[in-house]
């Protein structure tokens, strides 16, 4: 199935793993720095300053440049979600993020975090920033700055973000431990 | 003629070149990979991957918004007649490009994560500098994505396992690394040698062109056994599954210890971005990549 995604995003368990998805309005970038942070604010009792419901969140560090008093992205991509596996349950908890958009996954044991939190992971080929950045329409806003241009959280409005597999779907699936899973099978197959 | 005038000329035109301009031998790949792929999910992938090199390439955007740890191969021929301070020269280059091209500001103080704002610092950009023979000097621009690099591995296998135990490590570093190294890859594997220089020729490897193997025949072999192999694993494209996990295979080799057998893997991810001059002693250059 192919979707076409309008935020905000609060219910996806019709997203099931293997399905296409195409993102308009709103996504926050964050990765492993303002990850932790968001975190470390919430276990301290305290809200972090950017309004994350309905929004989803993704791994992403992209290239800014300021234009006088605007900036632009000049590109953008998916980073690695692995980095942010240790925090994920602590994310999903804290957070009530329902999508997650990345690359490379998570594995097997988080799983059933997604299916916890009713939320899914969604992957964008990693590395095709040239198409990724014309979907962006514009920077909302920027948090965090003081994290490095990389790690601060854009909040950024995009019009068709894709193409991005649902790779952890609520449900229970999760792709990349089953691809896992059977280039195992094959490799001891050989032996 | 200011010969680190020119130098510096060059390195920021290979830096904007390399991010931009895929090198036709990697787009070749990818393309042949599109056209015989079988998981839609992969076909997919692939396609958003040549769109997208296309739109960088005629738009002048960057192929990846990770543009890499800026790494510099210098090979210097004996008979180069220039005495040059490359690391004044090509931290200059890395400095301007980041503002100019533009790139992403990546490096860090490794422990403090304090972000030096340029790309250099440290010891960046890293420089390899090597002697050739001949009057000429050749250097090349490698943007090195940590996605990629993040999945290399250094083995000190026991010498009796041999060709065997490379395989094996070789094909169980692919699966553990998933869709983490944004498959389908290049490989670098450097055998023999010492750790050190292990590690160095599996970088180096990555310089070679695409689906040109090894002249020495039982590399050629290793190579074309990995490569059928690897992607027999059914990762696939950004590791969804399917029938391209790998682009290609280099190996590079030097001899080693009676006792060791060191293997060095460096994983390359499909932007596999590189690109070289060749300067002459007169100031002049091309560039041969892509």
């Amino acid at each position: 199935m192919e979707f076409k995604l309008k935020t905000p995003v609060k219910e996806v368990s019709k997203l099931k793993a293997g399905d296409v998805v195409y993102l308009t309005g709103l996504v926050a970038t964050m990765r492993d720095r303002a990850t932790r942070k968001l975190i470390e604010l919430a276990k301290g009792g305290l809200k972090p300053p950017m309004d994350l419901a309905g929004i989803p969140v993704f791994h992403c560090g992209p290239v800014v440049r300021r234009i006088e008093s605007t900036w632009v992205v000049e590109a953008m991509g998916p980073t690695t979600s692995a980095r942010m596996e240790p925090l994920l349950e602590d994310f999903l908890k804290f957070s009530g993020v329902k999508l997650i958009i990345g690359k490379g996954g998570f594995s097997e044991a988080s799983t059933r975090l997604f299916k916890t939190h009713e939320a899914v992971y969604c992957a964008l080929p990693g590395g095709v920033s040239a198409i990724l950045s014309k979907a962006v329409k514009r920077v909302c806003s920027v948090y965090w700055l003081e994290l490095g241009l990389p790690e601060a959280v854009w909040i950024l409005e995009v019009d068709r973000l894709g193409p991005m597999v649902v790779a952890i779907d609520c449900h229970g699936v999760n792709i990349y431990s089953e691809v896992r899973r059977e280039a195992l099978r094959k490799l001891r197959g050989c032996r | 003629m200011n010969i680190e005038e020119v130098l510096f000329e060059v390195a920021v035109e290979l830096i904007d070149r390399a991010v931009k301009v895929l090198p036709r031998d990697v787009e070749d790949a990818l393309r042949r990979a599109y056209e015989s792929e079988v998981s839609e999910t992969g076909l997919k992938i692939l396609e958003a991957i040549l769109l997208n090199v296309k739109t960088a390439r005629e738009e002048g955007r960057l192929i990846c918004q990770d543009t890499g740890s800026p790494v510099f191969f210098v090979e210097e021929g004996v008979a180069y007649p220039w005495r040059i301070d490359y690391r004044k020269v090509f931290t200059r280059a890395v400095s301007e490009a980041t503002e100019k091209t533009p790139l992403r500001p990546n490096i860090v103080h490794p422990l403090t994560r304090v972000n030096t704002g340029d790309n250099t610092g440290f010891g960046n950009p890293i420089i390899h500098i090597s002697k050739a023979t001949g009057p000429l000097l050749k250097v090349s621009f490698m943007p090195k994505g940590a996605g990629s690099e993040n999945m290399s591995s250094l083995h000190m296998l026991t010498p009796s396992e041999g060709a065997e135990s490379i395989k094996r490590i070789v094909l169980s570093r692919v699966v553990e690394a998933g869709g983490m190294p944004c498959p389908p890859t290049v490989i670098g594997i450097g055998i023999g040698g010492t750790a050190d220089e292990a590690m160095l020729m599996a970088k180096k490897a990555l310089l070679k062109p695409l689906g040109k193997r090894n002249r020495d025949p039982v590399l050629a072999r290793l190579e074309e056994e990995l490569l059928e192999e690897i992607n027999q694993t059914g990762i696939g494209p950004m590791g969804l599954g399917g029938r391209w996990t790998c682009l290609d295979v280099k190996v590079e080799y030097a001899g080693c210890h009676t006792a060791s057998l060191p293997l060095a893997i460096n994983f390359q991810c499909w932007a596999a971005r590189r690109a070289s001059a060749v300067i002459e002693p007169d100031g002049s250059y091309r560039v041969v990549q892509p």
